[in-house]
């Protein structure tokens, strides 16, 4: 079953299994030279296409950064805003790069009541056109009245 | 003839050997203030890149957690009287590869930041690997764990990020490497 937040989702709104609203963004050159000025994040492989290919790239990439911020945004877009971002784990398999589509999928394997906090936990996935990306995984605390 | 290692990410790599990359594991950084606090440009700038509509960040005072890591970063120049070496702990480790990319980042959170907080930024070097061949290149995994707190010296999150430090050996790679 797919769950979406009106006014947000509560810990007891939640049952292992369900799914996440997907979210897509386009990926263009644009967002990921808005990715290293927003971020911060001059490493070269996210605005030099040079250096980028020079790494075996295709071109430049998303990085780290913005995938911290697209996953708990889709959290956010589902959850409501009143869900707190307990831990986030994200490992980077496969670049993703202007032209495609960033999508995120997910859902919950886990809900846990501890010391009195409404926890569940996620498994998710970034996928581009050309497959899996950024396999995560995420704990949200939900209220609990 | 040898040739003097040169920095081609620009980030002030240090450079050295296996042995004295390895010998880093343990150490911790001095304590840094981020540059100035959490202001609101910087976190509806990050909320426009990933389309964030969260009204705690566009009508409230929290920061997105997902900009933690920036506080780290240094201004790309700076008048030289405020120079400050201090960018990223893991990238002061002296080994040979040339390249980095990252490969996982774990984060954990004790509170939502905030407009407002000036951070500081403690790091360690809680391992780093022997060395391994990957798809993209022969190196090691720096596995670094930065500890975030605000000016009061609450905690505010901890992050453990693995970085490949690297040199190519397969430019057919088309891949971010998996830790």
């Amino acid at each position: 079953m797919t769950t979406t937040a009106a006014a947000g989702l509560r810990f007891d709104d939640v049952a292992v299994g369900d799914e996440i609203t997907p979210v897509a963004i386009p990926i263009t050159y644009k967002r990921i030279c808005m990715n290293a000025a927003a971020t911060w994040d001059w490493f070269p492989g996210h605005h030099d296409p040079e250096y980028a290919r020079s790494q075996g790239q295709q071109t430049i990439y998303l990085s780290t950064l913005f995938f911290h911020g697209f996953i708990d945004r889709a959290l956010g877009d589902w959850a409501g805003p009143d869900a707190l971002l307990r831990r986030r784990k994200i490992s980077m398999i496969r670049s993703i790069y202007p032209g495609q589509t960033a999508t995120l999928t997910g859902r919950v394997v886990d809900r846990r009541g501890v010391d009195g906090k409404g926890l569940i936990d996620l498994e998710l996935m970034v996928s581009s056109e050309e497959g899996p990306c950024v396999p995560s995984e995420a704990t949200l605390q939900l209220p609990t009245e | 003839m040898s040739t003097a290692p040169t920095d081609v990410t620009g980030l002030g790599m240090a450079f050295g050997t296996l042995e004295e990359g390895l010998a880093w594991a343990g150490r911790t950084s001095e304590p840094k203030q981020a540059w100035f606090p959490i202001d609101r440009s910087m976190v509806l700038y990050y909320c426009s890149l990933v389309e964030d509509a969260n009204p705690r960040y566009w009508e409230g005072d929290e920061c997105p957690p997902g900009l933690l890591m920036t506080l780290g970063f240094n201004p790309q120049w700076t008048p030289e009287h405020l120079h400050r070496d201090d960018s990223l702990f893991a990238l002061n480790v002296p080994l040979p590869g040339h390249h980095i990319i990252n490969a996982s980042t774990t984060t954990e959170l004790e509170r939502r930041p905030r407009v407002g907080d000036h951070v500081s930024i403690i790091e360690e070097i809680v391992s780093v690997s022997p060395e391994k061949t990957t798809r993209i290149g022969t190196g090691v995994f720096i596995t670094s764990l930065t500890t975030y707190s605000d000016q009061h010296g609450e905690v505010i999150a901890r992050n453990t990020n693995v970085l490949f430090r690297y040199e190519i050996t397969d430019t057919s790679a088309e891949t971010e490497e998996e830790a």
